[in-house]
């Protein structure tokens, strides 16, 4: 790495380090790039469980005062490593899942996981590989689109990422033809897949110098061209020109060389895990931030600790300085599962543990996020939607008032920085309206029983109030 | 000759601008005060005075523009009666901020820049109702108040310079009037760049990876209809960036079928050398000799040693750099990675996106205060104007012999770039963008019949007044369809792209019919009050409208905008029995426009014998010709009244001998100092 390139880094260490809150300059709006669409994307993250119902209020946010704005004091526990993306924030509550498109036996794992993201039923008595639906997933469709649109040489429309795999399972996502996508287990199996040989990072850095050695030439050509051209009209016009050119170039040299970087020796990575949650998931999220740092993928979807429901156990959570009660460090020795089905306070207080551990994994990858230059010239974060979703609303594995957290860049349409009150809308409506924020043309999503049939009153449209524009 | 096109008038879908806020719900109340804000930010407009000439960013001062500047105070004032009930009074709303220092819908970095985005787009509810014009026209008063009063940074003082250079750097404090070309430094149009990179590789206009790379291009202004104005043009590195994602989704097009040296050789029309590729030659005959004639197309100009000279550092770069993915040197990947860049670097070069034109004091026409175009020069104003495009073979092959000053050749190659397809398109874009169509979510169906109306006229050399009284068929309110001789002011798609809400579709109908068919400045006075707020129909405007102070102004325009009454948002279709403003108007005197009209056809019937209009007609595509607005005081006007009496004394008053005679005349070939 030669001087300029590691003043620059370390520039870009020094701010992020500095920067208490990285969304700052959004000043609560969301808006379009100038002109030109920014090259958006998608990142889901589901957990299996939505939040107690007894401790909710206080961990998540008050879902009894309809919409409000968001301030650090009105978020929970649970929220408030987030804190610094507040601005960004879109809390919805008020949504229920409906019947009709849930499958009427008790196993709610299954039927659940396709709706939140397909927002239809798949058809019934199957499992599996042999599971269906009659459309893609949101996260697919968003990948597949924003590919099209904006991803030329994106390696992958979408990635799905897990702890552990679980091939008989009904899952979330699934492909434009409404089969199940497996997800890639693991954060060693996602590396090698993807980061292994260093082959794509390789090929964007080939591309990126070459683009560099392209604009340097312009910029030659530029300035010859302003010494044959000496009227102040051309000379202004040029200067533009190459100060523009200039800016372009720093902004790909800053993406190529401080972000995209090989993982280094992966097989050290762990694999396919049920077993602690924090052992895994910091190579985990390290791999969701090189797949956006490299301009990977357009959609990336991980299910925490399995393709269906979370099995993972977190016994290095407790603190016994923090935590008297034995009973949470018991309960957090169990996986997650386990803790889902019991109903008392410390059980609450596990899960609120647990859901913060994820929430710090979250803010401390938006804030990598929030330094990284994305192509256009903003930060990969200003052209993100983070949907941190459930897949059941509550630990008892209900279907009422679902915990949703979406977290929106800049540029796209979504209306960051409040507590929006959803009683009425339907998750197809707020399937809808992420689509539309994500700048999807669809007017409506999923809304399929069973059999396939289109039910009609799942879908009003996108909640419009949290769209800008 | 007759035209037959459905019209009928799509559905009013202008909603009140925040009606879907939860928390800033509109009252009734509300929509009538805005209806009367509005119409007073129309009124301010009003005081823009012609707008003959662009706003220039002047260099940042340091120092704050004193709160009590006449400019800001306008400006304020416009600002809190028609943009602070959604943005906030200090743009700080939180559905709708103005984040001034991190403007990203419209480019806030300069007041020209901001001001053309408000004289287009704003406000939402009343788009072009706060225009452009001077200083102290509304969007650039409000746009200079935003800039500075709500900017952290150096604020900027609107200064009014007919001449305006590119905006996006400051202006320079003085120039040699030797140097003072008139004709400035503009680059290509969006549509013009696309058009020019399919024309350079000879790509289809349904090329997939180019359609996608479209939407990578940063939106322009357009100055009273036209993007190729280059007193708004900016550069910024998204545009570059844009630029560069377009270059490269074009390189890949071009090279998708290539898998082999002989699939590469026939891409470079040269397979036989290719085959022949000799490594010790850097360049090889084959990629020299297709190097040498991109460069030609491109840049519109021969190749010479310098452009030789910077392909070959393209080659040595990319040498040093296919070491990092082992691709061999001379193989296929090789040389696909190197045509890529050639291309990539050629499209992003200055020479292929900008307009240069240096004249030459060696010409027949040139004199003391102008030189004459060179022949490539002459070249490419021609293609782009009759285009929108780069110069095709016979036209660069003409400028190599010489022949563009021959005003028999140009107008032969005139005729037959005019009877090209992308001739048409040319028109039908350029006239439609004029006609304020608005193009992103109109149904189908309405934009094809006005593209079929326009592209009609124009190839069947219709006359003039055909654009306002050509029949076309309409949907009555019945449900029947009639044929009306009511030309383009007919079709559904015109009337729909100027019906507002709240405002009354009268006031920005007539507006746009004087100010964009007649080229009429709005009236300078300004009201001294406007009407109560209230729940008031479109006809109490109107009659409001009439009396003090609001005659004044609304004199001039609201009758033009209510001969379109039948055609009323509510009634949404032609309706001839529907007449709630009273029987006939009488149109204020606007050149040689005088008349009393009882609805559209007798509006037509009047802009059809009108010189005004046709004059008007004749502006626009001088403007286009130019790139730049018209220096009324000037040679243009000289110049503008040459073309107008030579267009007139052709007996042909269709577009094609309009277009015709620009081109013959001296000014489509002079550059004046």
């Amino acid at each position: 790495m030669n001087t300029k390139l590691r003043q620059r880094r370390q520039f870009i260490k020094l701010a992020s380090g500095l920067m208490v809150t990285p969304f700052a300059s959004l000043a609560g709006g969301a808006a379009f790039a100038q002109g030109g669409k920014p090259p958006l994307r998608m990142l889901t993250i589901i957990d299996s469980y939505g939040l107690p119902v007894a401790t909710r209020n206080d961990t998540w946010v008050n879902t009894a005062n309809g919409d409000y704005r968001l301030t650090v004091e009105n978020l929970g526990s649970i929220l408030s490593p987030l804190q610094a993306y507040k601005d960004n924030m879109l809390v919805v509550s008020g949504i229920d899942m409906d019947s009709l498109t849930l499958t009427s036996d008790t196993r709610q794992h299954d039927h659940m996981t396709t709706h939140t993201l397909c927002g239809s039923r798949r058809n019934v008595g199957t499992s599996g590989s042999t599971a269906k639906i009659n459309h893609a997933s949101l996260d697919v469709r968003v990948g597949q689109y924003l590919n099209n649109e904006y991803g030329l040489g994106r390696a992958f429309p979408h990635l799905f990422f897990t702890d552990y795999s679980e091939p008989a399972k009904t899952t979330f996502c699934y492909d434009e033809l409404g089969n199940q996508i497996r997800s890639i287990p693991g954060a060693r199996s996602q590396a090698s897949r993807i980061f292994a040989d260093d082959t794509s990072i390789a090929d964007l850095q080939f591309q990126n110098s070459t683009k560099q050695d392209v604009f340097s030439l312009v910029q030659k050509q530029v300035q010859e061209l302003r010494g044959q051209l000496s009227n102040a009209n051309a000379t202004t016009i040029l200067d533009a020109y190459h100060s523009s050119v200039d800016d372009l170039a720093t902004q790909i040299q800053l993406s190529t060389n401080n972000v995209c970087e090989a993982l280094g020796d992966v097989s050290t990575f762990p694999g396919s895990i049920k077993g602690e949650f924090t052992n895994n998931s910091p190579f985990i999220f390290r791999n969701i931030q090189q797949a956006f740092a490299c301009d990977l993928t357009s959609s990336l979807t991980y299910a925490i600790g399995g393709e269906t429901i979370n099995q993972l156990s977190h016994e290095d959570l407790y603190s016994a300085a923090e935590h008297s009660d034995t009973e949470v460090r018991d309960l957090l020795r169990r996986n997650m599962h386990a803790i889902s089905h019991i109903v008392n306070d410390a059980a609450n207080k596990s899960h609120e543990i647990i859901r913060i551990s994820q929430a710090e994994h979250i803010a401390n990858l938006l804030d990598n996020m929030s330094v990284m230059i994305d192509t256009d010239g903003n930060t990969v974060l200003d052209n993100t939607v983070i949907f941190w979703t459930s897949a059941m609303a509550n630990n008892t594995h209900q279907k009422n008032n679902y915990p949703y957290l979406l977290i929106a860049g800049k540029n796209t349409k979504l209306n960051g920085g409040f507590h929006y009150d959803c009683s009425g809308s339907t998750n197809n409506d707020l399937l809808t309206t992420i689509a539309q924020g994500l700048s999807l043309p669809d007017e409506s999503f999923g809304g399929h029983n069973k059999e396939g049939v289109y039910l009609s009153n799942l879908n009003n449209g996108p909640i419009s109030r949290m769209l800008a524009g | 000759m007759a035209y037959t096109y459905r019209s009928s008038i799509v559905e009013n879908t202008d909603t009140e601008p925040c009606s879907d806020l939860k928390h800033a719900e509109i009252t009734m109340i509300k929509l009538i005060c805005r209806t009367t804000t509005i119409a007073i930010a129309l009124l301010l407009a009003a005081c823009g005075g012609s707008g003959g000439g662009g706003i220039s960013e002047p260099a940042p001062t340091g120092d704050t523009i004193p709160s009590t500047s006449p400019s800001l105070v306008a400006g304020r004032s416009n600002f809190e009666s028609s943009c602070a009930e959604c943005h906030g009074s200090s743009g700080d709303n939180i559905f709708r901020p103005i984040d001034k220092d991190n403007c990203l819908v419209a480019d806030c970095s300069n007041i020209d820049a901001l001001a053309a985005y408000i004289d287009e787009f704003m406000p939402v509810a009343s788009p072009q109702s706060c225009r452009l014009g001077g200083t102290d026209s509304c969007a650039v008063t409000t746009a200079a108040y935003i800039i500075n009063d709500f900017s952290t940074e150096a604020p900027v003082q609107p200064t009014e310079s007919p001449e305006a250079p590119d905006p996006t750097t400051p202006a320079p404090t003085s120039a040699p009037a030797d140097e003072n070309v008139q004709t400035p430094l503009a680059r290509l149009s969006n549509d013009e760049f696309v058009n020019s990179v399919r024309t350079l590789l000879s790509l289809p206009s349904d090329s997939a990876q180019i359609n996608a790379a479209k939407t990578s291009l940063v939106s322009e202004s357009l100055v009273k209809g036209l993007p190729n104005d280059s007193a708004t043009q900016t550069l910024s590195h998204q545009s570059i960036a844009g630029y560069s994602t377009m270059a490269l989704a074009a390189g890949a097009d071009f090279l998708k079928d290539v898998t082999s040296r002989d699939e590469l050789g026939l891409a470079l029309e040269c397979s036989t050398l290719i085959e022949n590729y000799n490594p010790t030659n850097q360049l090889g005959a084959c990629t020299a000799a297709f190097t040498s004639n991109l460069i030609t197309k491109a840049y519109r100009r021969p190749s010479n040693d310098d452009d030789v000279a910077n392909i070959a550092e393209i080659l040595n770069a990319l040498d040093a750099n296919i070491q990092q993915v082992g691709i061999e040197k001379f193989s296929i990947e090789y040389f696909k990675e190197y045509v890529q860049s050639i291309l990539h670097f050629v499209i992003l070069s200055p020479e292929f996106l900008l307009v240069i034109e240096n004249g030459s004091a060696n010409t027949a026409n040139s004199s003391g205060d102008s030189k004459g175009l060179t022949d490539h020069e002459i070249a490419t104003r021609m293609a782009l104007f009759l285009a929108g495009s780069l110069p095709d073979d016979a036209l660069l092959d003409a400028a190599a012999a010489g022949l563009l000053g021959d005003t028999a050749v140009r107008l032969q190659h005139a005729d037959r770039l005019m009877q090209s397809d992308i001739g048409i398109a040319q028109f039908t874009s350029l006239t439609s963008n004029w006609l304020g169509i608005v193009t992103t979510d109109g149904n189908a169906e309405a934009l094809n019949a006005v593209n079929s109306f326009l592209s009609n006229w124009f190839v069947n050399e219709g006359n003039f007044s055909d654009l306002y009284q050509a029949p076309v068929t309409v949907e009555h309110l019945s449900g029947i369809e009639t044929t009306e001789p009511l030309g383009v002011l007919g079709l559904q798609a015109f009337v729909a792209s100027h019906t507002s809400f709240p405002t009354p579709s009268f006031i920005t109908r007539g507006a746009f019919v004087v100010e964009r068919l007649l080229c009429e400045a709005l009236p300078e006075d300004l009201p001294d009050g406007a009407l109560d707020a209230g729940e008031l129909t479109p006809l109490e405007v109107f009659e409001g409208h009439a009396q003090q102070p609001c005659a004044t102004c609304h004199r001039v325009f609201d009758n033009y905008g209510a001969a379109f009454q039948r055609f009323d948002a509510e009634t949404s279709l032609y309706n001839p029995g529907f007449q709630d403003f009273g029987g006939s108007f009488d149109l204020f005197d606007i050149g040689d426009v005088n008349a009393s009209v009882t609805g559209v056809a007798d509006l037509g019937s009047s802009l059809a014998s009108s010189e005004k209009a046709s004059s008007c007609m004749t502006e626009l595509w001088f403007r286009h010709s130019m790139r730049r607005s018209i220096d009324q005081q000037g040679k243009d006007a000289h110049e503008l009244n040459i073309i107008k009496e030579n267009w007139a004394g052709s007996g042909d008053t269709s577009m094609k001998a309009l277009l015709r005679t620009i081109v013959a005349s001296d000014s489509f070939i002079t550059l004046y100092l």
